[in-house]
């Protein structure tokens, strides 16, 4: 009894299998709320935006995607957003092709793709000013009339802000002052406010404010990845990530049975076209997957994964701009209304294009901060250039009469190249690393039609190579005149794909009314954008003018406390003629 | 029939946890790469003690060029070769670094001294060559920094015995060689003394005499000696 009671003590020691926290197994999560200068716009314009990010975790993305889909659940825009301290804003320029219609936008963080639930979704309306055929719009009517504008406001709370008015309707270019009081927390507790004072469709259900999306009780989501037996997607708070599978090759296993099995241990090759032959790297799991943390050197380039092994499989690269999901608008709307609305912006907007009154948003911050390649090799050995020797026709010509060491040999037609002074080799069976601009290779036979014509320089390293947890029988690194690596065909999986870059952080200069000429028609549905509003003193009062556009507008407030709380207020007005 | 209740709910408390372990590895972050960017060569060669300015493996840290640091490795530095080895610690190799991929190193423990730091400068060995990389140990006073380059030479091939057996072994001797920058100015010491430091600092040269002069010893041969009139000289620039 007394051994039992041993057994049972040990069975019940705490960290051998027992969770140290019970919700150590529960994932936390992001949300994000992306606030829109409006909810109409013409093609050509640029859509102003402001995203904010609560995470409930320690750590949180540093970047979020943006994507504009037509209904056609077609990818028409998309962007990778840099954010800084919870917070991104900037602009898209919407292509002037764009059809008249309905678009949604979806914002996410990688890390939010796990719980797909939690992803923000927006209508807009786009319309294209030489597309006024409004019958796109269904027939179905709702059964409200009129414009309820009113419908964003958000309910009141703690956290909302009061919005006052100098008064209710304005004329036509006008000023209107307006304040924003911070209800019962004090200015300073407010560490940034995003302010929209634009006409507004009330064409669907009301955008939630940032309080109803980040004060929304998680309790009704799920805990699962609903993704299915996919990828546990990372999140991204210090560098981007690149996530896949290997798998084989569906239908090329013997019994004929069509499956994809995954593929363990395999090493996945990482690298860009450059003069310095670069290299990341990673293995898959027991499940075939794999991630790279990408070095912050290769956003914006396009890039080559490639399996070290030969195998015969594939790998599948995930794609965080493709969505399941597809997109249905609510139809839910006055059809009168906005058909009327949307004949009347094609015609502003065409005439607003005349006089080319649109500004031009400007540049805050950019992120193209310098980084250094993740060098293959560092020491510097002798560059062979073949053009300071005689005209020599492929490369095992060139092995043979300038290449020291490095030795190749041809057996039943296939050519295989080694350094045999090496004195000891790791990966004996190997050849050594072949860097083609930068980029490994399969083996020596894919450059092997190369000559003297074809080839800047060459570059060996005769020594058995180490980096970073992996070894190499040597290095053999060629870079060519024109790119030959894009002419290459790869016998091992291969992929070949272009990482994301951030786009800049901007706004719109704000509307001066001595900037317009006075016979220049004012033609603005957005009265005032600006993302980045820092209080300082005790008051936030802004002064805005109206255009020449009648109607009812929205100012619209968001933002975020220096506890990370949400904050919201709207009011509206109205601009008549005389 | 109680033992085996007792067994099997034992069993049950045990494997009811594993599930939530199992839900926190699925989220668990996928297999990353070691290391950021080590590059080298691999090392078969004898390490011959003598040549090392630390004839043992010391535990520190590698500072990339890339800005990451690999932390509790174990290197050594060899002062004649100016080269740096690194014992990997998978397949325990070691591995002979790109000096170019690193921006310094740092010695745990060293001579008695914690926190040794090592950093990669280009510097002009000898009148005659070109400037070259090498890793200099660097003492940061306030104002001033010194930079110890712990260079080995050749000194002469001296008889030994070993169970009455006479071979001939080489003797190696670390003559450093000692930069003291200063604003924007380097000077080079190959023999410190206090002469050559008012050669440089002529300006200076009626406090480092006084200095010497007060000192224990009167003289400037010792690293701690060389330390302390810097460490005294710092106010003065």
């Amino acid at each position: 009894m007394t051994n039992l009671a041993v057994l049972m003590m040990l069975l019940l020691i705490p960290g051998s299998s027992w969770p140290d926290d019970p919700s150590a197994g529960l994932i936390n999560t992001e949300t994000v709320y992306l606030h829109t200068d409006r909810n109409f716009y013409i093609a050509g314009d640029h859509l102003y935006y402001k995203l904010y990010l609560k995470s409930g975790c320690s750590d949180s993305s540093r970047f979020a995607y943006f994507i504009i889909r037509d209904e056609k659940s077609e990818v028409i825009s998309h962007s990778r957003l840099e954010l800084m301290d919870g917070v991104s804003y900037g602009s898209i320029k919407l292509a002037d092709t764009l059809k008249t219609g309905f678009y949604q936008i979806v914002c996410f963080t990688n890390f939010m793709r796990n719980r797909p639930e939690t992803i923000f979704r927006k209508e807009i309306i786009i319309a294209n000013r030489f597309d006024d055929d409004v019958s796109y719009f269904p027939e179905k009517d709702r059964q409200s009339s009129g414009v309820n504008v009113s419908s964003n406001v958000p309910k009141p709370g703690p956290l909302n802000l009061r919005i006052l008015t100098d008064k209710n309707i304005y004329e036509r270019r006008e000023e209107i002052i307006f304040t924003v009081e911070p209800g019962e927390m004090p200015v300073n507790e407010i560490l940034s406010l995003s302010i929209s004072v634009s006409q507004v469709i009330d064409y669907s259900q009301p955008v939630p404010s940032i309080t109803e999306s980040f004060l929304k009780d998680p309790e009704g989501q799920s805990q699962t990845n609903l993704n299915g037996p996919g990828i546990t997607y990372e999140m991204e708070s210090g560098t981007s990530v690149i996530q896949g599978t290997v798998s084989e090759i569906p239908g090329t296993v013997k019994t004929g049975i069509n499956f994809s099995s995954p593929l363990e241990s395999h090493t996945i090759f990482l690298s860009a076209i450059d003069t310095v032959p670069n290299l990341q790297y990673t293995t898959t799991d027991s499940s075939g997957k794999f991630c790279i943390y990408l070095n912050p050197w290769y956003e914006g380039k396009e890039i080559y994964l490639k399996l070290r092994s030969k195998a015969n499989a594939q790998i599948t690269l995930d794609s965080r701009y493709t969505m399941k999901e597809p997109f249905q608008p609510t139809r839910d709307f006055n059809r009168n209304y906005v058909r009327e609305f949307i004949k009347r912006a094609v015609k502003t907007g065409q005439v607003a294009r005349y006089y080319g009154s649109e500004a031009k948003p400007d540049t805050i911050e950019t992120f193209c901060s310098y980084h250094l390649p993740p060098e293959v090799y560092f020491k510097t050995y002798p560059t062979i250039y073949p053009s300071d020797y005689i005209e020599l026709n492929d490369f095992f010509e060139l092995s043979r009469e300038i290449i020291p060491g490095l030795r190749i040999r041809k057996n039943n037609g296939s050519y295989s190249a080694g350094f045999p002074s090496l004195q000891y080799q790791i990966v004996s069976d190997e050849e050594p690393l072949i860097l083609l601009d930068g980029v490994p290779i399969d083996n020596v036979n894919q450059i092997i039609d190369l000559g003297s014509n074809d080839i800047r320089y060459i570059e060996t390293v005769p020594n058995v190579r180490y980096f970073n947890g992996l070894y190499f029988n040597g290095i053999l690194n060629v870079t060519s005149k024109k790119d030959a690596i894009k002419n290459i065909s790869f016998s091992q999986p291969f992929r070949q794909t272009q990482t994301d870059e951030s786009i800049s952080f901007t706004k719109p200069k704000h509307f001066n009314p001595a900037d317009l000429p006075s016979h220049y028609p004012d033609l603005r549905y957005v009265l005032f954008w600006e993302p980045d509003f820092k209080p300082h003193g005790s008051k936030m009062d802004f002064t805005v003018w109206s255009s020449d556009i009648q109607g009812d507008y929205v100012i619209n407030v968001q933002g975020i406390t220096r506890s990370g709380l949400p904050v919201a207020g709207s009011a509206t007005i109205t601009v008549k003629a005389k | 029939m109680k033992i085996r209740h007792i067994i099997i709910s034992g069993l049950i408390l045990t494997s009811a946890p594993s599930a939530g372990q199992v839900r926190q590895n699925e989220f668990a972050r996928v297999q990353q790469v070691p290391y950021q960017n080590v590059a080298g060569e691999l090392y078969t060669g004898d390490l011959q003690p003598d040549t090392y300015v630390n004839p043992d493996w010391i535990e520190g840290d590698l500072l990339l060029e890339t800005g990451d640091k690999i932390s509790n490795v174990f290197l050594r530095y060899n002062g004649l070769t100016d080269e740096l080895f690194w014992r990997e610690p998978v397949l325990n190799n070691v591995i002979k670094v790109d000096k170019e991929s690193v921006r310094g190193f740092h010695f745990n423990y060293f001579r008695g001294d914690s926190a040794v730091f090592f950093t990669r400068m280009k510097i002009r060995k000898d009148f005659v060559s070109d400037s070259t990389s090498c890793f200099l140990q660097e003492i940061d006073f306030n104002r001033i920094k010194l930079y110890i380059y712990r260079s080995k030479s050749f000194l002469r091939k001296e008889n030994y015995s070993v169970n009455g057996k006479i071979s001939m072994k080489d003797i190696f001797i670390e003559q450093p060689i000692y930069f003291i920058r200063s604003d924007s100015r380097l000077s080079v010491f190959r023999k410190f003394n206090g002469h050559a430091l008012c050669k440089a600092y002529p300006d200076k040269s009626d406090v480092i005499r006084k200095y010497i002069r007060n000192s224990a010893s009167g003289r400037l041969n010792t690293q701690n000696e060389i330390i302390s009139i810097l460490q005294y000289l710092d106010d003065y620039f």
